[in-house]
């Protein structure tokens, strides 16, 4: 009988027990997580903040009883110490476990929380896990936060904004990139979105951060690092994540920013794999492995690991990055690389309706950004990983004319289609 | 049984039948913005290319085996009916992210007021009783069908939507 | 979710939702469909509907239109009381009233115009969806007028005169077991549904399709074997250009043209005046494919032609051109024929069921002696001559000019403004009358300009009698209760003959009892019907036995199929031809100044006339009035796909989004009507009429068009 180890209890985790268990009914797995919390979706924390959801909606899945009983696991709730790759062993702090026929790697990652000069901890948020959530949603709930700095013009941070600026508290978003969305808009795509921030009472500054925080006479004050002294309540740090990858050895198993992996997920230790937010998979762009830390992508990942470990043949040859972020009533989209140069292609407006920004470079699309339609967005991505995976330059009928049905100029698909055609 | 809707691009008119079923089915309030779950319109090539000149489509949902909308949405909306196969939804906990958007190379979900994903879902409540999708009743021309992809000549005779929809599926992640 | 929340939810019929399902009939387009309805219905609320299986009609189906029943019905602009207005005419502010003093009031006023100047000062109108005519035009006749009009002035009867004068009766195509389709004018995938199915059928047993249309439609598409594409209104031409090269090449039945058929000579010399040498310029057809079409009639006949109501009659020269088209049944020997074209009588309303009721003598037991002729009889002496009623296209000149006398009051079922053309007149006219009342189930444009309001319901809410093809007959019960105070017309009709003591007791007693009286000599009864869901088998209904009709004698003067019509040659002061002569379909005149083709009424599967324009989910399909225009046309403005493009005559312009496709010819905008915001129907002049059938030339007048913004007139 095969034994499995599952390191992690994220999403890809979950994701790969249940690809393991429906091959291998009788197979033991053992799951090492030490939050106590079924897996939960780190994107779902703002709207509990926010109280949108309930406390159990951030657990897609299920409490943990539940899953252990629908996949048939063990949990070990201790923390992971120690990854001894060649010998399929853990080590935890109570005990030695192992050996495992196969060991997933899908630890997750963990925010960035740099100490911040004069800020304790009672008033320094993080936006990550349940319990950040928590935190946060606590702090707020006294009602007495009337000014915020949110550091990281990102994803999660202009949910914490979005979330903060409903409560009617005085928002100041910075970050040390000169505009929004620096990994995934354009610049002219990340001004719109500013400017529209702007209206709606955030205040953003770039290229700045908070340096340290005074108590004084007029309350909590951030000084950033521009030299301004701004009211700060709270400080909210969405500066990014880092992989978990802290109790591996580096000269035992290969690593980058996290645990390199091939296309069935397996590391440079035979039958040891990785998955999630730890792992870099390929970048199919690029074709280098990197860590593309999303949702869909994890769960695509721990499905492969899961398959993989269980004898299959699965392979996930990688994907783009991609990005949707629906916020103050406005979606923003951004796929693939905006360092990219090539022919560019533009349609739509701005201001209002639908936008679309398109790079093309060797008959592939390798970066777009889309403003205000959710509706394109799966058709546009579908075909960039088309022309990235060989299929045709042509966008079928069906899909030509939804996009059309969505408010796209049928020209700019005609563009498009020729500028993924030239002989490069 | 797996089961999922086809159309027959040679028998489809685009009038527009099954999408006016499938708003009463569901209470589409189109007045309020509400965008219905099937599309249906009137294709014409202009470049020439391959294919014919004018082709009609009604798309839905296509009820994906490995549907990619499932593995995107963070709140677990969606997911795969035991019994038909239908892709199902409960949107108590969407948070109208538009991931599942994203994730759908037709051009699918669709929001309701609330911002709450909805969709198709084949009609798998009347389909458990016995009954056929609305569009599929509606259709004056049969060119849309319920098939079980796993029966044998499950294929639309015709041109089948579906066929079109798994090329374009090999490639989606 | 719950299991009962599931079942709530997808609308499952059964005792845990408490959803049970009523039948009965789609009351949205001609009544020569009404499709059987299933109403799903929970707590008095139609929630959901279908189309009834096992309905001889549509046997499950229902089209796009039919579909959104559920949002016809409860539109929020449906009228709840009877209404009376406080404002000018048109603003459309009114209070409501009580039954009682709106049936007082309209009793006064039109029983005061028959003292004071006679009957006749009172016009009665009846527009979609006729199921109330009988009760309306017995009205009028009890009340001492022939001044009934309908809107079947613009609709069907053009083509039923044409039969009428060949034959004597309408008539229908056999499309079950004819070996070709003429399909002239045939897009039923659009329009009359379940003719698509039907043709699907024939498609597959291995029917040749031919079909006849400018535009390239679904019909097209899937079933052409050939397809000719005229100009619009050219038909006639090249139904003539067809009779030539069937007669030239011996491809006609002789034997049963010297038995059957009156005029033949003289129609055979007339059609010679239609060759090679011109049919192309006539009409855009080379002449190969009219004689590859001819071909394909001759070898694989029978061959059944399609009936149209409007495509082919919108035109200056509507009716002879419908002439010429039947004209090749008859010299291909395919009249009264297994396969071919069959002659039929109307059961009721306009529905050949194959048995007959007592409609006609409903009516013509109480025509009034001694009336004036009705409104357009002097001008249309052929459509008074046949049809015996007012021809509602002259309607606003009578009331405008008083000639040959004044109309001082309307009483109208379901007047639609924009049925008729050049609107603006409408629109003066209606607000000339001394007392105007409107029936409607919505306050329409026209109805803004009553006196009097009073709310009708749908079929859903009154129960009727119905006949449908095959010997079949039904008697509604109503699925829910009358919206607010609505009423169904035909009670309203007999309730106001009460009011006003019409001595006509039979329609005081009610629908129901002139029911009984129409259908006295068939052994089902009332009773029967109204408990049979689903329509009973008439015993009476006779099937059709070919060639007995031409065997036995035609109904026409010459007793014979007349392609020269012995009628109109006995009235030579009508001043129109005996043979089906073609004319151009438009004037020289403005050909300049508005060189395009207005097509308008080519139709879209989501809307019928104005009547669904204003419900949201068959709007949501086509949201925008939209002009088909052809490719090289919008090439040549400018104009790219949803730009905004004026349309214009010189009666005024509209403004519509353009739509440039190969579907269409060049030279041609189709444009399609009813729109308030774009009304292509009030750009026609109100006197490009044809003088046979009096019929607006809606799909052939002169317009220009040109991209909004533009202001070069002549873009070239």
């Amino acid at each position: 009988m095969e034994s499995y180890a599952i390191i992690g209890f994220g999403t890809a985790g979950y994701h790969a027990a249940r690809a393991i268990r429906e091959a291998d009914k009788e197979g033991k797995i053992d799951v090492f997580s030490n939050t106590g919390e079924a897996p939960y979706n780190p994107m779902l924390t703002t709207y509990y903040a926010s109280g949108k959801l309930s406390y159990e909606a951030m657990f897609p899945f299920g409490s943990l009883e539940e899953i252990k009983r629908e996949l048939d696991i063990r949990m070990v709730s201790q923390p992971v110490v120690e990854l001894r790759a060649k010998e399929h062993m853990i080590k935890t702090a109570e005990g030695i476990w192992g050996p495992y026929g196969k060991i997933l790697i899908s630890a997750g990652a963990s925010a960035i929380a740099p100490r911040i000069e004069g800020l304790d901890g009672k008033d320094c948020f993080l936006m990550r896990t349940c319990q950040d959530a928590l935190r946060l949603k606590k702090r707020l709930a006294e009602k007495n936060v009337k000014s915020a700095v949110v550091v990281g013009a990102s994803m999660v941070g202009i949910k914490v904004v979005e979330l903060l600026a409903d409560q009617d508290i005085q928002t100041v978003l910075a970050d040390l990139a000169p505009y929004m969305f620096p990994t995934a808009a354009y610049e002219n795509v990340a001004h719109e979105i500013e400017r529209r921030l702007q209206a709606r009472g955030v205040r953003l500054l770039f290229q700045n951060t908070v340096a340290r925080v005074l108590d004084g006479p007029d309350g909590r004050m951030a000084v950033m690092t521009q030299g301004e002294e701004i009211p700060a309540d709270i400080v909210v740090l969405c500066i990014g994540t880092r992989a978990n990858i802290g109790f591996l050895r580096p000269e035992e198993i290969k690593t980058g920013k996290a645990v390199i992996v091939d296309p069935h997920m397996e590391t440079s230790v035979p039958g040891i794999f990785a998955a999630g937010d730890c792992c870099e998979g390929n970048n199919l762009e690029s074709n280098e492995t990197q860590i593309i830390g999303l949702w869909a992508n994890a769960n695509y990942q721990g499905l492969t690991a899961g398959n993989s470990m269980s004898g299959g043949q699965k392979k996930f040859d990688g994907n783009i990055l991609h990005n949707i972020t629906h916020f103050m009533d406005m979606d923003f989209v951004g796929f693939g690389d905006n360092r990219i140069q090539g022919q560019t292609l533009e349609s739509g407006s701005l201001e209002s309706g639908l936008y679309i920004k398109a790079v093309c470079q060797g008959r592939r699309i390798v970066g777009v950004n889309i403003l205000d339609s959710y509706r394109i967005s799966g058709i546009i991505k579908n075909y960039m990983l088309r022309l990235l995976r060989g299929g045709g330059n042509e966008l079928t009928v069906f899909q030509k004319g939804m996009l059309v049905q969505a408010g796209m100029d049928g020209r700019f698909i005609d563009r498009l289609e020729e500028a993924v055609s030239g002989t490069d | 049984m797996k089961l999922t809707l086809d159309l027959d691009l040679k028998k489809c008119t685009s009038c527009g039948a099954c999408a006016i079923a499938c708003m009463d089915q569901n209470d589409i309030d189109v007045e309020r913005g509400i965008r219905p779950f099937r599309t249906v319109f009137d294709w014409e090539n202009k470049t020439g290319g391959t294919g014919r000149k004018f082709i009609h489509i009604s798309i839905a949902c296509m009820h994906c085996t490995d549907a990619p909308c499932v593995l995107a949405c963070p709140s677990a909306c969606i997911s795969k009916d035991k019994e038909t196969n239908l892709t199902v939804f409960d949107n108590t906990n969407c948070i109208g992210c538009h991931s599942c958007a994203m994730a759908c190379p037709f051009g699918i979900p669709s929001f309701g007021e609330e911002g709450k994903m909805q969709k198709c879902d084949g009609c798998a409540v009347r389909v458990k009783n016995g009954m056929e999708p609305a569009c599929v009743r509606a259709c004056p021309v049969q060119a849309l069908k319920l098939v079980d992809i796993d029966a044998e000549n499950s294929q639309t005779e015709g041109a089948s939507l579906q066929k079109l929809g798994k090329e374009i599926l090999e490639f989606q992640t | 979710m719950e299991r009962i929340d599931q079942l709530l939810k997808a609308k499952i019929p059964c005792e845990e939702t408490g959803i049970t399902i009523k039948h009965t009939i789609c009351d949205i387009c001609s009544p020569s469909f009404h499709c059987g309805v299933d109403a799903y219905v929970k707590d008095g609320t139609v929630i959901k509907i279908e189309g009834t299986k096992g309905h001889p009609m549509n046997d499950g189906l229902l089209c796009t239109k039919g579909l959104s029943n559920r949002q016809y019905i409860y539109r929020k602009d449906r009228i709840r009381t009877p209404l009376k207005r406080i404002g000018k005419r048109g603003e459309g502010n009114f209070e409501p009233i009580t039954w009682d003093e709106a049936y007082k009031i309209c009793a006064e006023r039109l029983l005061g115009w028959k003292e004071k100047e006679g009957a006749d000062r009172v016009l009665f109108f009846g527009g979609y969806t006729k199921w109330f005519r009988p009760w309306l035009h017995r009205f009028a006749f009890s009340f001492g007028t022939e001044n009934y009009a309908t809107e079947s002035s613009t609709c069907y009867t053009s083509g039923l005169m044409a039969w009428e004068i060949a034959t004597g009766k309408p008539a229908k195509g056999d499309m079950a077991h004819c070996g070709v389709f003429l399909g002239w004018a045939f897009n039923p995938y659009h329009s009359r549904y379940l003719g698509g199915k039907k043709a699907d059928e024939a498609k597959k047993r291995g029917v040749k399709f031919i079909i006849v249309d400018p535009r390239v439609t679904p019909a097209v598409e899937k079933l052409a074997d050939i397809h000719l594409r005229p100009r619009g209104g050219t038909d006639g031409a090249l139904a003539l250009g067809m009779a030539n090269i069937l007669i030239q090449n011996g491809w006609i039945d002789k034997e049963y043209i010297d038995r059957y058929v009156h005029g033949f000579d003289a129609f055979a010399r007339y059609a010679a005046g239609f060759h090679e040498g011109n049919l192309e310029a006539l009409t855009g057809v080379p002449y190969e494919q009219a004689v590859e079409a001819c071909r394909m009639i001759h070898e694989c006949g029978p061959m059944a032609i399609n009936e149209s109501s409007a495509p082919l009659a919108h035109h200056r020269n509507g009716m002879q051109n419908y002439r010429a088209i039947m004209a090749l049944s008859a010299i291909t020997g395919n009249y009264d024929r297994v396969g071919g074209q069959q002659p039929a009588d109307h059961t009721y309303i306009h529905q050949c069921s194959g048995f007959l009721t007592r409609e006609k003598e409903f009516l013509e037991a109480v025509r009034p002696a001694g009336a004036k002729k009705p409104v357009g009889a002097e001008r249309f002496p052929l459509w008074y001559a046949l049809e015996g009623e007012a021809q509602a296209t002259d309607m606003a000149r009578q009331i405008l000019e008083e000639k040959p006398y004044p109309i001082r009051a309307l009483f109208a079922l379901g007047l639609n403004l924009r049925m008729l053309p050049d609107t603006e007149q409408v629109v003066k006219a209606l607000e000339k009358l001394d007392f105007f009342v409107d029936t409607d189930l919505f306050l329409t444009d026209a109805a803004k300009y009553a006196d009097i309001v009073l709310p009708a319901c749908s079929s859903f809410e009154r129960g009727e009698f119905k006949t449908y093809p095959g010997g079949y007959a039904v008697y509604t019960n109503p699925v829910i209760e009358p919206l607010g105070e609505a009423k169904s017309d035909a009670q309203i009709l007999c309730e106001l003959a009460g009011v006003m003591g019409l001595e006509d007791d039979l329609l005081k007693s009610g629908y129901e009892d002139s029911i009984r009286y129409m259908i006295q000599d068939l052994s089902v009864t009332v009773e029967e019907l109204k408990a049979n869901p689903l329509p009973t088998l008439v015993p009476e209904r006779t099937p059709y036995k070919a060639g007995g009709y031409v065997r036995q004698g035609l109904c026409t003067k010459s007793g014979k199929f007349e392609l020269d019509s012995c009628l109109i040659k006995e009235h030579p002061e009508w001043g129109l031809d005996s043979l089906p002569t073609y004319r151009e379909p438009l004037s020289q005149a403005g050909e300049a100044l508005y060189p395009f083709t207005l097509c308008a009424g080519a139709r879209i599967p989501n809307a019928i006339h104005s009547r669904l324009h204003e419900v949201p989910w068959v709007r949501s399909l086509r949201p925008y009035p939209t002009a088909d225009i052809a490719e090289e046309d919008a090439a040549k403005l400018g104009i790219c796909d949803g730009d905004p493009i004026e349309i214009f005559t010189d009666r005024g312009s509209i403004h519509v989004k353009a739509h440039p496709t190969a579907r269409v010819l060049p030279g041609m905008v189709h444009m399609y009507h009813g729109y308030r915001e774009a009304n292509v129907n009030g750009l026609l002049n109100g006197d490009h009429l044809d003088p046979y059938s009096g019929f607006p030339a809606y799909r052939s007048s002169r317009c220009g068009i040109r991209k909004e913004g533009s202001t070069d007139e002549a873009d070239s």
